[in-house]
């Protein structure tokens, strides 16, 4: 299936969680949050919550600021 | 014994309490357009603070290296901003998310209302600011140096209030001490400059004029050396604040000699 992560359409398996998906694209856990389609899904749903077609997903870490 | 001896005054702040944080410096500096980590880590050191900010942005999918791994988070408390962000709703999301990372309840809330002078929107910041106190944030917010909507940011329940000096990364300094003087005058939350910082004086008045610190980034990520920058804005940071709580003379139009009149 297709999802968008971070504004890219990514391929990714039928059926998969959060916590999959940012293990199979090497995305540090730590210090990131998730958001999907506009809602912050909390760390310990990470492992319960199965992404499905077209879902947009923002992962966002700390950068540089003022 | 001497009579000098006996003379021990104790000259030790008090502590900077934002909310329930409590910091041992009073000057913020952010992490941001330093020219490499290294600089930073070292130009943090300098600065003596022991709060940073930092900014909200999309993972980088494949990206190996973190900002954590120069910020010691043991070493500095973590103040995540809505830099970018130009509503209320914007503002929100980024503080949620900011908040999910679990790093801080402490959000720099910064609402921006024009791309070309970076001033602060100042309606969506206090509808932002009423809406994250409610949801438990610790609020410091940015702000234009109006006393009208500073007060009303302190009403809404910020923790802090953060008048700009003048626009973020001019270098300009403190535009409007009355301004200042105005906001300090009535409030109840501490205040503290954020933005216009350009060199180690603008900070010191900052602090004579009684601010309780000062936020800064590009003064010193900018500077030719940052890490020197940085060292004196932390002595004109602590210089500022002695001056103000010793209590400045007044200026005088003629002179006044400072030895006893002559008496031979």
């Amino acid at each position: 299936m297709k999802i968008t992560l971070n504004g890219e359409l990514k391929e990714c398996p039928d059926g998969i969680t959060v916590e999959k998906l940012l293990d199979l694209y090497k995305i540090d856990k730590n210090r990131t949050a998730v958001e999907l389609n506009l809602q912050v899904v909390p760390r310990k749903e990470h492992s319960s919550r199965i992404l499905k077609e077209a879902d947009v997903l923002e992962v966002i870490t700390f950068v540089g600021g003022g | 014994m001497l009579a000098v001896d006996k003379i021990v005054k104790n000259i030790e702040d008090k502590k900077l309490k934002v909310g329930r944080y409590e910091f041992t410096s009073r000057l913020f500096v952010g992490t941001g357009k330093y020219s490499s980590m290294e600089i930073m880590v070292d130009a943090l050191e300098a600065s003596g603070t022991d709060v940073v900010t930092v900014a909200v942005r999309r993972v980088k999918i494949n990206e190996t290296t973190s900002l954590f791994d120069y910020i010691d988070t043991k070493k500095y408390k973590i103040l995540p901003n809505t830099a970018g962000c130009y509503s209320a709703d914007e503002a929100i999301r980024t503080a949620h998310l900011a908040r999910e990372t679990g790093i801080s309840d402490m959000i720099k809330l910064e609402v921006l209302g024009n791309e070309k002078t970076l001033l602060p929107d100042p309606v969506e910041t206090l509808k932002a600011t009423q809406i994250l106190v409610k949801e438990g944030f610790t609020v410091l917010v940015y702000t234009s140096d109006d006393p009208i909507i500073a007060k009303k940011l302190e009403d809404a329940g910020a923790a802090s209030v953060m008048p700009a000096g003048a626009p973020i990364g001019s270098g300009q300094g403190i535009l409007n001490k009355n301004n200042i003087r105005i906001i300090l005058e009535s409030a109840k939350v501490p205040i503290l400059v954020d933005a216009g910082v350009g060199t180690a004086s603008d900070v010191t008045i900052a602090m004579e004029l009684g601010c309780d610190g000062v936020l800064l980034n590009s003064g010193i990520a900018l500077a030719k050396d940052p890490v020197r920058m940085a060292k004196a804005m932390k002595l004109a940071c602590e210089s500022g604040r002695l001056a103000f709580l010793s209590g400045r003379i007044p200026k005088k139009l003629y002179a006044k000699a400072s030895s006893p009149e002559k008496d031979f």
